[in-house]
């Protein structure tokens, strides 16, 4: 049995149309995955910045997992949302990206989309706010049915994640 | 109740977790809700001076605070105020005795801990906190690591199709398929070939994401390794298409990696695209109006085409255009046997090129099988016999 310890931030959001963004994320495993300490999802802040057009949330994330074998190595699937003055949640953005194998220190960039609908749909999102949502989210984490969507590219989503493997090479894994 | 009894209390033993132990934070926040006022109980012993007198045969009080002892039963904390003095002495004036000055100090003098107790009880606390926590993992982690059998290989391969830019159409999606050369077969769950969504471009640079993740499993048998199959590199072939409102779809741009399978890590690559182009007009126009999708026969002929028969490639008198770009991580993990007698034997980690490690020795690797082969045949033979 291998260790895996994945400890890092959500450090910001970046390039996304409008500010006050939050970010709900969860960690995707495989059935022979385990989290033995850590949460494995969460919600950031709400966060915005007058000045530049970066959200910085800093959200720290440590987690502790042990596996039985390589397949599925996790991924952490976010969601962005905005909130607007009214007190409402508009969905920005899904991304997914898949954590890397090598230990050390990485930054990943999530790049999000979010659904596109019709030429109504839009005009309706564009006046009333809201938006198309996906209803069953494990679409996202089937690279089989990704063909049906019809997305539109929102912004960027950057971690930053150390990684600690422990006990691969007992088992002949050259990482 | 000593520190050890306390610790080996402490732990849980037996590999149980205990959910309500788990710290919540609702719970927590609760918790401090309905009970606002913190509870301290204290039990206090002081150690009083009397500086009474006798006024005719009456004994009058006139105690005195020297020292205040508190203890705290659920924290374990003992307060002890003022603090030890070994140095400078406290001193206490009384009004009623004009002129007399005390002096007093305060000493630690209950036997300590030895030292060597003390810390064998903490690397015995650590020992059993080790232990325990193993359990715990043990019990949630039921199967064993699987391995991969003796001459076989996994490649384990993280594909991430993140974005693409710089095409002339918005709405984007990316197909892609992964050639297998021989000696290699696919045992994951997904398929070789897929599809991204389709992707609108934001404001900023044509800029398309796609965050599409696959996971890809192969299994290579390097028994019969030889100096001759280098180059049989497994492929993956980009095709970056286009669809617009009328539905009308056009290849966008064409691309290929070799996957990176001979070294284990993260790999990033920025691949830059063509399309196919005529000089003829009629093809120009039938790409704008109708759209031009697939106009090719074979796409691994972007790369070194599979049924290569000459000696070498021609792409001769074959126009195209140059168009944008896509990029795409990979990961990649192996997993072989090979690597585990290898890290036994040196104990630390010594990166190589994957092929080097398992061609170290073809013969004996055969001649083991053989024998592995032959001890199974007979052990089989034996049960078979039992039987009869």
């Amino acid at each position: 049995m291998a260790e895996v310890h994945i400890i890092g931030e959500i450090k910001e959001a970046k390039a996304f149309s409008k500010q006050e963004l939050f970010c709900k994320w969860y960690l995707h495993i495989g059935n022979n995955w385990r989290v033995i300490e850590g949460k494995r999802e969460g919600d950031t802040q709400v966060a915005s910045s007058p000045f530049i057009d970066t959200c910085h949330w800093s959200y720290p994330i440590d987690l502790h997992l042990a596996t039985s074998g390589i397949q599925g190595w996790p991924k952490i699937y976010l969601e962005v949302y905005h909130l607007d003055w009214l007190g409402r949640a508009h969905l920005f953005g899904y991304g997914l990206v898949t954590i890397p194998t090598s230990p050390g220190r990485h930054t990943l960039d999530c790049y999000t989309w979010r659904p596109l609908g019709t030429l109504r749909d839009r005009i309706f999102q564009f006046f009333l706010g809201g938006g198309l949502q996906i209803k069953y989210p494990d679409l996202i984490f089937s690279p089989e049915n990704r063909y049906r969507l019809s997305t539109e590219a929102m912004g960027v989503v950057t971690l930053e994640l150390e990684l600690i493997l422990r006990n691969f090479n007992n088992y002949g894994v050259e990482y | 109740m000593t520190y050890l009894d306390c610790a080996l209390n402490n732990l849980n033993i037996g590999g149980k977790t205990n959910v309500e132990d788990e710290y919540d934070f609702q719970k927590s926040i609760q918790k401090s809700y309905e009970n606002p006022l913190i509870k301290h109980e204290w039990n206090t012993m002081y150690i009083m001076a009397d500086f009474g007198e006798y006024f005719e045969d009456t004994w009058l009080k006139n105690e005195k605070v020297l020292c205040s002892l508190k203890f705290n039963e659920e924290s374990k904390v003992l307060k002890v105020y003022p603090d030890f003095s070994n140095t400078r002495p406290y001193v206490l004036k009384i009004q009623s005795m004009e002129g007399k000055v005390f002096r007093y100090f305060i000493e630690h003098c209950s036997n300590l801990m030895p030292e060597s107790i003390d810390s064998n009880q903490q690397t015995l606390i650590k020992k059993i906190r080790e232990h325990s926590r193993n359990c715990v993992m043990n019990s949630l982690i039921t199967e064993t690591f699987r391995l991969p059998p003796k001459n076989k290989l996994f490649v384990f391969v993280f594909l991430e199709i993140s974005a693409a830019k710089l095409f002339d159409y918005p709405d984007l999606f990316v197909e892609y398929s992964i050639h297998l050369p021989e000696g290699w077969s696919n045992c994951g769950e997904e398929a070789l070939s897929g599809r991204t969504q389709l992707c609108r471009s934001s404001n900023n640079g044509g800029l398309v994401h796609f965050g599409h993740c696959v996971e890809c499993f192969f299994e290579y048998n390097f028994i019969n390794l030889e100096n001759t199959e280098y180059s049989n590199k497994p492929y993956i072939y980009f095709e970056v298409l286009s669809k617009d409102s009328w539905d009308r779809y056009r290849t966008e741009g064409l691309c290929y990696t070799s996957l990176p399978i001979s070294h284990s890590g993260m790999f990033h690559y920025n691949l830059k695209c063509f399309r196919f182009t005529t000089e003829n007009p009629i093809s120009e126009m039938r790409r704008f109006f109708i759209g031009d999708c697939h106009n090719y026969l074979d796409v691994s002929w972007v790369g070194v085409p599979d049924n290569l028969k000459e000696n070498f490639l021609n792409k001769h008198d074959l126009s195209t255009t140059s168009t944008g770009e896509l990029n795409v991580k990979m990961n990649i993990v192996h997993q072989s046997q090979e690597f585990l007698d290898e890290n036994r034997l040196t104990g630390r980690k010594t990166k190589k090129i994957i092929f080097e490690q398992l061609s170290s020795s073809p013969l004996i690797k055969s001649v083991e099988q053989v024998i592995q082969e032959f001890k199974r045949a007979r052990r089989e033979l034996l049960e078979a016999r039992k039987n009869v």
